[in-house]
């Protein structure tokens, strides 16, 4: 069970969400897309991150997750992950880090969060040329994430 | 999305809070080039079918 997670918003499609980190005193502006790549197949979602200035309505590329709330953070993400595939069942969502540290930040959000993550969602991870079954304590290049039992079709 | 759809997204267990006001940087250099390189990515490492089809 998800314990702490942060309230967020959604466009109508939920292909958008955002929320606010919120840790003493300081608050960043967290935003998430799910973005579809028709070039590499039908319903095939990215999942993209980044902070949101409101000030300068843009996004901060050089965001770091270190307001000291990463793992409430990576809860929300999940969460939202769960809410896109409530409204788009037979999509795929593929993830990776813009930087290999981000791509492992993504890894242990997962791993904490699998055992809610897999009560309806497949997860796999790209690892040693090929992709599998999503482990623990792996490491991997990417994700992608389908609904268990899914009518996905690429 | 078809008001059919979104009725039935209705009664799922939906955790946000749906508004008007999600800004759309979906077009920033930045998710482009990231979205980008995921497509590198996936041209050179193609998810197999038996992965991504129904079990």
């Amino acid at each position: 069970m998800i314990k702490e997670w942060y309230a967020y918003e959604a466009n109508t499609e939920l292909t958008r969400f955002i929320f606010t980190s919120d840790m003493n005193g300081v608050k960043i502006s967290k935003l998430i897309n799910y973005k579809l790549v028709p070039s590499v197949g039908r319903n095939i979602y990215s999942l993209e991150f980044g902070d949101y200035d409101e000030t300068t309505r843009s996004l901060q590329v050089l965001s770091i997750l270190n307001n000291g709330d990463r793992d409430k953070i990576l809860n929300t993400v999940a969460l939202t992950v769960l809410d896109f595939f409530e409204a788009h069942p037979d999509c795929m969502v593929i993830a990776t880090g813009s930087t290999p540290a981000r791509t492992r930040l993504y890894q242990m959000g997962i791993s904490k969060n699998l055992h809610v993550i897999k009560t309806n969602l497949d997860v796999y991870g790209f690892t040693k040329s090929e992709w599998q079954p999503f482990q623990s304590n792996t490491n991997y290049e990417a994700f992608y994430v389908i609904k268990t039992n899914p009518n996905f079709k690429k | 999305m078809s008001q059919n759809k979104l009725n039935k997204v209705k009664h799922a267990i939906i955790r946000a809070k749906v508004t008007d006001n999600v800004p759309d940087l979906s077009d920033h250099p930045f998710f482009v080039k990231k979205r980008e390189a995921l497509i590198a990515f996936l041209k050179e490492h193609p998810i197999p079918n038996n992965l991504s089809q129904k079990k």
